[in-house]
């Protein structure tokens, strides 16, 4: 493990969404319906923090929420997002869309999101 | 027949249709087979019945390249070989370990898995494994089985089933009664082969030159003659009777040594499971009375399309946070406290305690709740390598033999095959909802990555090698390729064959003795064949 580790466990649990996402009604605006999916908004954040620090060119709150809508069904019921986004997850790792924080192997939808909420 | 070579004369002359050097499963394997088949065999064992400490010197040697079990350690010279310390963990090869891999080079070996399938089957029971089941994964799953595994179709990674006793075979004991029992079979204790003698045109064997434990000299011969003492000490052989064809028996194109090849088994991170039973079949096959046990592996599609060598995954239950830096702190520290020497490795262990405080808490805190994570276990098959090889030193055993001199060399190819097959596994475990994974960059690893470049490391703890000595006299249709052909006969020698796991080109998708045994028994049959 890294010397000086950012993303704890438990931060990572809460973060991870296969494991411990904890999922919210949705909201109108797709921000706010994005942000509402999770339960853990700081160990979201934590996590977030670090991949805005690695990918500089993905900092902007556009660029992330265009890199998130492409499909997302923001009126849909809280069921179905959170299908969409667990789906959406896994699509990511069967894929090869994956990029390691910390050592953890994470989807990246699941950074984009973290790193949206981290902004 | 089992007798004491202690006993002989000296000048004494061991005659049978076949000798058959080195009493291990090979040797046995092939020598009952062959003396069922009606041929007189001559099995020559340099050991006795029991680990015997001056017997092991003579396998000293000497390490030269990534650090190695020492090589009297790593093998015992006794009846049944290293099956007296094996793992005893059972599986087949794939068909794509015998495939030409073209990512792999030096990959392919001439005969193909369907080959091997009659003699796989008879393996088994040899083995003492009861009737092939390989092949039956119900066997594994509930209701029949212990296990539930996870459905992984579509996926790049696959279930390996693998077989193992509660209680590991002895193969030597095991088949001591049978050996004593057979008529057409002598076995010989204490019984070293240090010479193979070659006609003057070096087409044939005319004898073995050897010398018992009482340090009288004897002579066997035969029709046929079969070496079987194992991937370190059969190219020994070969190199060491160099009286005819200068350089060793079959070294023409200085092949016999090369190639050698272990798998490497490496701690690499941790799973967390979303359900621990779903994984159960995976994790702790050491530490439950089960005769049934799997790996994950990654299928031969994402070999090719990663270019990786075999990657296997297996796990170890752990409490959570137990692999971390700041609890190893802990328990370092309390060790430390426990023996008397707190301050020994204080500054080491509080700097892991300071720097990864997370984990030292999830550590005492899983401790107490009782939470547990799977430390991830990596087995990466190293791919063929000419330049890690066996060779002779100058330094001489107590019989006269020259010592050998292992240079083992890992590839920036073992090292892609070991890291891109854990990520690969990592993002499938994800895909398939199984758990979610954590690749450590932990010092271990680090130091392993480092091999290619010259580092050191060490064998043992969080890296090591699997003790599967393979490759030195490698199986091939062509002598530019290989020592032997795919019958096991030396290229160029009319009667010499080698057994055993120094015959296979690539070291495939599982622990060797299975396949060891089963090629064995084929060239036990080829052999009655011939004399037919």
């Amino acid at each position: 493990m890294s010397r000086d580790p950012i993303i704890s466990r438990r931060a990572f649990c809460a973060a991870a969404p296969l494991l411990a996402v904890r999922l919210q009604p949705g909201r109108a605006a797709l921000s706010a319906s994005l942000a509402a999916l999770v339960g853990d908004p700081a160990a979201w954040r934590a996590v977030g923090r670090r991949r805005l620090a690695m990918h500089p060119e993905e900092t902007r709150r556009a660029t992330l929420l265009a890199a998130l809508a492409d499909g997302y069904p923001a009126g849909a019921p809280l069921a179905a997002r959170r299908a969409w986004f667990v789906a959406r997850c896994r699509d990511d790792f069967a894929a090869g869309r994956v990029e390691r924080v910390e050592g953890w192997v994470m989807a990246r939808t699941e950074l984009r999101l973290a790193a949206l909420l981290a902004l | 027949m089992l007798l004491e070579a202690q006993s002989l004369p000296e000048g004494q002359v061991l005659a049978g249709d076949v000798v058959i050097v080195g009493g291990g499963p090979a040797g046995i394997a092939a020598g009952l087979a062959l003396a069922r088949a009606g041929r007189k065999v001559v099995l020559l064992e340099a050991g006795g019945l029991a680990v015997d400490a001056a017997a092991q010197e003579l396998y000293a040697g000497e390490n030269v390249g990534v650090p190695y079990f020492d090589l009297d350690i790593t093998r015992l010279r006794m009846l049944g070989g290293s099956t007296n310390h094996w793992g005893n963990q059972v599986s087949d090869f794939e068909p794509i370990d015998f495939a030409r891999r073209d990512w792999i080079p030096h990959s392919g070996w001439p005969i193909d898995r369907a080959a091997l399938q009659p003699w796989y089957e008879r393996a088994f029971p040899f083995l003492d494994l009861g009737t092939w089941d390989l092949d039956r994964p119900a066997l594994w799953q509930a209701p029949a089985g212990p296990f539930r595994l996870p459905d992984l179709a579509g996926r790049r990674i696959a279930t390996k089933l693998f077989r193992r006793r509660a209680e590991a075979l002895r193969v030597g004991e095991h088949h001591r009664d049978a050996l004593v029992a057979e008529p057409r079979l002598a076995l010989w204790l204490q019984a070293s082969v240090t010479e193979i003698v070659l006609d003057p045109g070096g087409r044939a064997v005319v004898a073995l030159r050897g010398v018992t434990a009482a340090g009288r000299r004897f002579t066997a011969t035969g029709a046929q003659y079969v070496l079987a003492c194992g991937g370190l000490e059969n190219p020994r052989l070969l190199l060491a009777s160099d009286a005819v064809q200068a350089g060793g028996i079959g070294n023409g194109r200085g092949l016999v040594g090369r190639f050698f090849m272990d798998h490497l088994r490496i701690e690499s991170g941790i799973l967390l499971p979303t359900d621990p039973a779903a994984l159960a079949a995976y994790a702790d096959s050491f530490d439950r009375p089960v005769d049934r046990f799997a790996n994950l592996y990654l299928t031969p599609a994402a070999q090719r399309e990663n270019g990786t060598a075999v990657f296997r995954l297996k796990f170890f239950s752990r409490m959570e946070g137990e692999t971390s830096l700041g609890y190893r702190g802990v328990r370092g520290f309390l060790a430390d406290l426990k023996g008397g020497r707190p301050l020994d490795g204080f500054g080491t262990q509080l700097a892991r305690m300071i720097v990864d405080l997370d984990g030292m808490a999830t550590g005492l805190y899983a401790g107490v709740a009782g939470r547990r994570e799977l430390l991830c276990v990596s087995v990466v098959e190293q791919a063929p390598n000419p330049d890690s090889r066996v060779t002779l030193s100058a330094e001489r055993d107590a019989l006269g033999m020259r010592r050998i001199r292992l240079d083992w060399r890992l590839s920036d190819l073992d090292r892609h095959s070991f890291e891109r097959g854990r990520a690969v596994a990592a993002a499938e475990l994800a895909a398939a909802g199984l758990g979610r994974a954590r690749l450590d960059d932990a010092p271990e690893v680090a130091a392993w990555s480092g091999i290619a470049a010259g580092a050191s490391a060490s064998p043992t703890g969080a890296f090591e090698a699997g003790h599967h000595h393979t490759g030195t006299t490698r199986m091939a249709d062509d002598p530019s390729a290989g020592v032997v052909d795919r019958d096991g006969r030396v290229f160029g020698v009319d009667n010499l064959f080698v057994a055993g796991s120094s015959t296979f080109p690539t070291l495939g998708s599982a622990n060797p003795t299975l396949t060891i045994v089963a090629l064995a028994l084929r060239l036990a049959d080829h052999l009655a064949r011939l004399a037919a």
